[in-house]
C-alpha cells in the first residue's frame, strides 16, 4: 500500500531520488542536540491545545453578568473575555485540563528555548556559517516571549491585569513615542476596551504565524548547513557522523514528541496553574499578593524591582525610571546577543567556517562571559519574586532587595572569573596530556622501570 | 593542674547559682532543669578541655590541641547558650540594670554582632584564619596569646551558635528552613578546613616539630591526624546538630497540626460535655465565680502582662496603653496566642494560646474592668453572602493577605499572616482592631454585614478552597509554577533526551 503510493508519487513527481537522500541524512546523536526539539514539540502541543481553547475564548471586554457554576462570582459584572475563560475552565468538558496543559507547555517551551540557546552559545555553534541561524533563533526567542506574555494577559483576570498595567507603564516610559506605542498595542489609555481584542489577534495569529515562518527557516537552514557535531574519533570538519534520519532518528524524535506531550499533560492534570477564578475579574483598583509574571518575564520584573529610581529630565521631557530597567536593559541584553557572533569574530580574527563544536573549556573567555551574563539574568529572575522569598524565609523585603542589588553587581563578575579560571585549568590540563592519538606502547627497561612511547603509525585492530 | 582555670570554673558555677537564686521567672520565662544541666555539662566540658590530661598533651601534639578546640567550639559554646545565660541575666539583675542590658541587646552594636550572615562568616574566618596564620604559632609560643586565641574561638563560636539556639531574647530570629540552611552551609566549611589540614605537605607549626623531637615527619603525621579529627568528628558533630534542627522543625510542624486539630475539635464542640455539666453544676456559684475570675485575671495580668503594660495598664515604651482597649482586642491577642509577646521587637505570630479559655475570660474581665474601651463585637455567624464577601475580600484584604488568604510579605520585615488558622471571630476582630501594621476597618469602612460576608468567604477559602486544577503549589503563584516547569517539566525531559541520546 505505502509502496504503491510511493511508487505512484515517484512516477508523477520524481521524488524517489530526493527522498532516498533525505531519509539517509545523518544526525549526530548527542543528547544536548535534542533540547531544541523539546521546544519544537512544546510548540506543537501549544498549537494543538491553543486551537481547542480558541473555540471557547471570547476576545471581548463587553461587560456581562456572570451566571455560570462558580457560586462566589454569581451575578458579578465582568468582561466577556473573563467570563468565557471561567466557562472554559469550570463548565467545559476538558477545558481546564487543556488550558493547564497549554500554560505548562508554554512554561516548558520557554525553558527549553533558554537551555537550547545556552547549549548553542557555550559550544560556539553560532560561529560561521551559522550566524544567520543564531539571529533567527533569537527572533524566535523574542516571539516566544511575546506569545507567552500575550497569552498570560488574555484571561482578563486580576493577576494578568496587574501584569498588563505594568507593561503599559513601561511602554509609556519610552521617551517621545511611548504613548503612541502604548496606544498602538493597547488600543487606548489603559484599561482600554480594545486591549483584549488586540492581544488576542497578536497571540493567535501574528505571533504564531511569525513563529511558523521563523521556525521553518530555522530548520531549513539546519537541514541545508547540516548539524554540527562534537570532536571525536573520525569526526572532521567535512563529515557528519550520526544516525540516519529514517528510521533511527525519526523514531527517537517521534518518541520525544510523545514524551513532551505526556509530561506537559501530566503537569496539566496534576498541578493547578493560574486559578483565575480565585483572582476574580480585573479591576484597576484591586491587586492581590503575591503577584508574579510567568518565570520568563521574571528577569524583567526583577529589573524593575532592583532598578534605580532615576527620573531624568531631557529637553524638558521626563524620562521615568522604568525606562532604564524595563526598556534599556532588555534592549542592551538582546543587542549583545544579536551582535555576539560578529563581536567574537572581530576579537578572535577567526572567520573560518566551523562544523566541529567547542567544548566549553576550549574557549574560557567566551564561557566566562556567558556564565556572567547568565548569572546576571538568573539573579534578576530570582529578585522578581523577592516578596515570596521574604515571606518563606522571614526576612524583610527591603533587606532582600538590597542584598540582591549587591549580588547583582558582584556575582556575575565572580562567577564569570571563576568559570574562566576553571575552564582554563581544564583546557591546560588537557593540553598537557601527551598527544599520541590515544595509544602509547609501554615497555619494561632492563633496570626494571617503564618507558612509554607513542605508537608509530600502526593500524589499529578494529 | 591549672589552678587559675579551676578557680575560674568554680567562680562561674557560684555566679550561676547566685543568679539562679535571684531569678524572677515572672519577668521572662521559666528556667528549667535542662538549662542548669546544660550549664553543668558546659563546666564539665571546659574542665575536660582545659585541665589535665588533655591540656598538657595539647602543648606537645596538634591532635590533642585540635581535640581541645573542638570541645570548645562545638560542645562548650552550644552548651553555654543552652544554659540560657541572657534569659538568666535579664531575669535576675536589678530592674534598672536589666533594662540597660535589654537596651544594649536591642542596640545597633549587638544587632550587628549577632547578624547571622556576619556570625557565620566570622566563625569561618576565625577557624581558617587561626590555622593558616602566624596566630597559631604565636599562641603556642606565648601563653597570653594562647588564652586570647581560646577566647576568640569561644567568642566566635558563641556568636555562631546563638543564631540557631533560640533561648531568651533573640536579635535575629530565624525560622527552621533558614536554620537548616545555616548549619548545612557550615558543614562543608568545617570539612574543607579539616581536609586542607589533612592534605598539607609541610608542617605548618614549627613548635610541633620541636615537640616531636625535631622530626618533621612525625609532626606532619600529627598534623594530618588533627586535620582528620576536624574533618570527621567535626563533620559528625555538625551533622548531629543538623539532624536535631531538622527534628525540631518536624516537631514544630507536627505541633502546629495538632493545634489545628484541637481548634477544629473545639469548634465542633467535641469534648465539651464535661465542661457543660460542670457549668450547670456550678451555676449557683456564678456571682462568686465572677469575683474570683476578676481576682484570677488580676493575678495573671501581674505575672504575664504588667512588666510591659505596667501595673496601671498605662503601657510603656515597648507596649501600648491598655486603658481604652476594646474587648475585641484583648480577646484577639490572647486567643491567637499573640500575647504574651515573645519579644517586643518581633512580629507577633499566631500561636497556640498560652492561656486556657477560662484564664482568657478572667484576663479579659480584669482588663475591661480597668478600661473604658468599647465592647462591640461584630456579629459574625458564617452565614454571610459569598459573592459580596469575595468581592470585599479581594478589594480590601487580598493586597496583603493574597487572593487565597495564603499570606504575604508587606515590607520592612512585616508579614500579613496566612489566615488558615484564624477562626471566623478572630478574622472579624482583626478587621475591627487592625493588629500590628494592619489598618483598622471601622463600621464606616466595612459595615457589620460586610464583615460577616468577608468572614464567610475566608471560611470557604480555609475549608473548601476550589482548587479545581489540581495541587495548588502552596498558592505561591507563578514562582512555584516556574520552579515546577523547570524541575518536573524540563528536568524530566532532559533526563529523557539524555537516555535516548549519546554522550559523544
Amino acid at each position: 500500500m505505502i509502496r504503491r503510493l510511493a511508487l505512484a508519487l515517484d512516477d508523477r513527481l520524481g521524488t524517489a531520488h530526493f527522498m532516498r537522500k533525505a531519509l539517509r541524512k545523518a544526525f549526530p546523536d548527542h543528547w544536548s542536540f535534542m533540547l531544541g526539539e523539546i521546544a519544537l514539540y512544546c510548540f506543537v502541543v501549544l498549537l494543538a491545545t491553543g486551537i481547542y481553547l480558541g473555540f471557547f475564548f471570547d476576545a471581548s471586554t463587553q461587560p456581562l453578568t456572570y451566571d455560570g457554576s462558580y457560586l462566589s462570582l454569581h451575578g458579578i459584572q465582568m468582561s466577556a473575555a473573563y467570563a468565557s475563560v471561567l466557562r472554559l475552565s469550570l463548565d467545559t468538558r476538558a477545558g481546564l485540563l487543556l488550558r493547564q496543559i497549554h500554560h505548562w507547555a508554554a512554561l516548558v517551551f520557554l525553558a527549553a528555548i533558554t537551555v537550547h540557546m545556552c547549549r548553542i552559545f557555550f559550544t560556539g555553534a553560532f560561529r560561521r556559517p551559522r550566524e544567520l541561524n543564531w539571529i533567527i533563533g533569537l527572533v524566535l526567542l523574542i516571539l516566544a516571549l511575546g506569545a507567552g506574555f500575550t497569552g498570560y494577559s488574555l484571561p482578563d483576570d486580576l493577576l494578568s491585569g496587574t501584569g498588563l498595567r505594568i507593561a503599559y507603564s513601561v511602554l509609556i516610559s519610552v521617551p517621545f513615542v511611548g504613548v503612541d506605542l502604548a496606544f498602538l498595542f493597547f488600543g487606548g489609555d489603559f484599561p482600554a476596551a480594545q486591549t483584549i481584542g488586540r492581544l488576542f489577534f497578536t497571540h493567535v495569529l501574528i505571533v504564531p504565524a511569525l513563529i511558523v515562518v521563523a521556525l521553518t527557516l530555522h530548520l531549513g537552514i539546519i537541514w541545508r548547513q547540516k548539524h554540527t557535531q562534537f570532536r571525536g574519533p573520525g569526526r572532521t570538519e567535512n563529515n557528519v557522523i550520526g544516525s540516519p534520519l529514517w528510521p533511527n532518528y525519526a523514531m527517537k524524535s517521534v518518541g520525544l514528541l510523545f514524551a513532551v506531550a505526556a509530561i506537559v499533560t501530566a503537569l496539566g492534570a496534576f498541578f493547578q496553574i493560574n486559578p483565575i477564578w480565585l483572582y476574580g475579574p480585573y479591576n484597576p483598583s484591586n491587586v492581590s499578593s503575591p503577584a508574579q509574571p510567568d518565570w520568563y518575564i521574571g528577569w524583567l520584573e526583577g529589573a524593575l524591582r532592583l532598578g534605580p529610581s532615576w527620573d531624568w529630565q531631557i529637553f524638558n521631557h521626563t524620562v521615568p525610571a522604568p525606562f532604564f530597567a524595563g526598556v534599556m536593559l532588555p534592549l542592551a541584553f538582546f543587542f549583545l546577543l544579536f551582535v555576539w557572533p560578529f563581536l567574537e569574530r572581530a576579537m578572535t580574527h577567526d572567520g573560518e567556517p566551523h562544523q566541529l563544536l567547542d567544548h566549553p573549556s576550549d574557549t574560557p573567555w567566551r564561557t566566562g562571559v556567558g556564565a556572567a551574563v547568565l548569572t546576571f539574568a538568573i539573579v534578576l529572575t530570582l529578585a522578581g519574586s523577592d516578596d515570596v522569598q521574604a515571606k518563606i524565609f522571614g526576612i524583610s523585603v527591603e533587606t532582600l532587595a538590597s542584598l540582591y542589588r549587591i549580588v547583582l553587581l558582584i556575582f556575575p563578575v565572580v562567577v564569570g572569573l571563576l568559570t574562566f579560571e576553571f575552564a582554563r585549568e581544564l583546557r591546560d590540563r588537557r593540553n598537557a596530556l601527551p598527544k599520541a592519538d590515544g595509544r602509547v606502547v609501554i615497555s619494561r627497561t632492563d633496570s626494571g622501570g617503564f618507558v612509554g612511547q607513542p605508537e608509530e603509525n600502526t593500524q589499529r585492530p578494529s | 593542674m591549672n589552678y587559675t582555670v579551676l578557680l575560674l570554673l568554680l567562680l562561674a558555677m557560684v555566679l550561676y547559682v547566685w543568679l539562679v537564686s535571684r531569678y524572677d521567672e515572672r519577668r521572662i520565662h521559666r528556667l528549667n532543669g535542662w538549662h542548669m544541666a546544660a550549664f553543668g555539662a558546659m563546666i564539665a566540658v571546659l574542665y575536660l578541655a582545659l585541665e589535665p590530661p588533655l591540656e598538657p598533651l595539647a602543648d606537645g601534639s596538634f591532635l590533642a590541641h585540635m581535640a581541645q578546640h573542638m570541645l570548645l567550639v562545638y560542645v562548650a559554646a552550644p552548651l553555654f547558650l543552652l544554659s540560657a545565660p541572657m534569659m538568666l541575666l535579664l531575669g535576675s539583675l536589678d530592674l534598672a540594670k536589666a533594662r540597660r542590658l535589654g537596651r544594649f541587646l536591642r542596640g545597633p552594636l549587638w544587632r550587628s554582632l549577632t547578624f547571622p550572615v556576619f556570625t557565620w562568616l566570622f566563625f569561618m574566618a576565625v577557624m581558617w584564619g587561626a590555622h593558616f596564620s602566624a596566630l597559631y604559632e604565636l599562641a603556642l609560643t606565648y601563653p597570653a596569646v594562647h588564652i586570647l586565641e581560646h577566647a576568640l574561638f569561644l567568642f566566635s563560636a558563641i556568636l555562631f551558635w546563638q543564631a540557631i539556639i533560640h533561648i531568651g531574647p533573640v536579635s535575629w530570629p530565624m525560622n527552621f528552613p533558614l536554620r537548616v540552611v545555616y548549619v548545612f552551609l557550615a558543614m562543608p566549611q568545617g570539612a574543607f578546613l579539616g581536609l586542607a589540614l589533612y592534605q598539607t605537605r609541610m608542617t605548618l607549626y614549627p613548635h610541633y616539630v620541636v615537640t616531636h623531637r625535631g622530626s618533621a615527619a612525625a609532626a606532619l603525621a600529627d598534623q594530618h591526624a588533627g586535620g582528620a579529627l576536624m574533618w570527621i568528628v567535626g563533620g559528625l558533630l555538625l551533622f548531629v546538630v543538623f539532624m536535631v534542627v531538622v527534628a525540631m522543625w518536624g516537631r514544630y510542624e507536627r505541633r502546629l497540626g495538632e493545634q489545628l486539630d484541637a481548634q477544629l475539635d473545639a469548634r465542633l464542640g467535641r469534648g465539651s460535655v464535661l465542661g457543660m455539666a460542670l457549668a450547670v453544676a456550678l451555676f449557683p456559684l456564678g456571682a462568686r465565680a465572677g469575683a474570683t475570675a476578676l481576682d484570677q485575671g488580676q493575678r495573671l495580668y501581674q505575672i504575664h502582662c504588667s512588666s510591659c503594660h505596667g501595673a496601671t495598664l498605662a503601657g510603656s515604651a515597648s507596649a501600648p496603653d491598655l486603658r481604652d482597649v476594646s474587648t475585641d482586642a484583648v480577646e484577639f491577642y490572647l486567643t491567637t496566642g499573640r500575647m504574651p509577646a515573645i519579644a517586643p521587637s518581633e512580629q507577633n505570630q499566631h500561636r497556640t494560646p498560652v492561656f486556657a479559655p477560662a484564664q482568657i475570660d478572667a484576663l479579659v474581665a480584669f482588663v475591661m474592668s480597668r478600661s473604658h474601651g468599647s465592647t462591640v463585637l461584630p456579629f459574625v455567624d458564617n452565614t454571610g453572602n459569598l459573592v459580596r464577601g469575595r468581592a470585599l475580600f479581594i478589594a480590601n484584604c487580598s493586597a496583603c493577605h493574597g487572593a487565597m488568604a495564603q499570606g504575604g510579605s508587606v515590607g520592612y520585615g512585616w508579614t500579613a499572616p496566612s489566615l488558615d488558622r484564624a477562626t471566623v471571630t478572630q478574622v472579624a476582630q482583626a478587621i475591627r482592631i487592625g493588629p500590628g501594621v494592619m489598618p483598622r476597618f471601622d463600621e464606616h469602612t466595612l459595615s457589620d454585614r460586610d464583615v460577616n460576608d468577608i468572614v464567610r468567604y475566608v471560611n470557604v477559602l480555609q475549608t473548601n478552597i476550589p482548587n479545581a486544577g489540581g495541587l495548588p503549589l502552596l498558592a505561591l503563584g507563578a514562582t512555584a509554577e516556574g520552579l515546577v516547569a523547570w524541575v518536573l517539566g524540563l528536568g524530566t525531559l532532559i533526563v529523557i533526551i539524555r537516555l535516548i541520546g549519546t554522550n559523544a
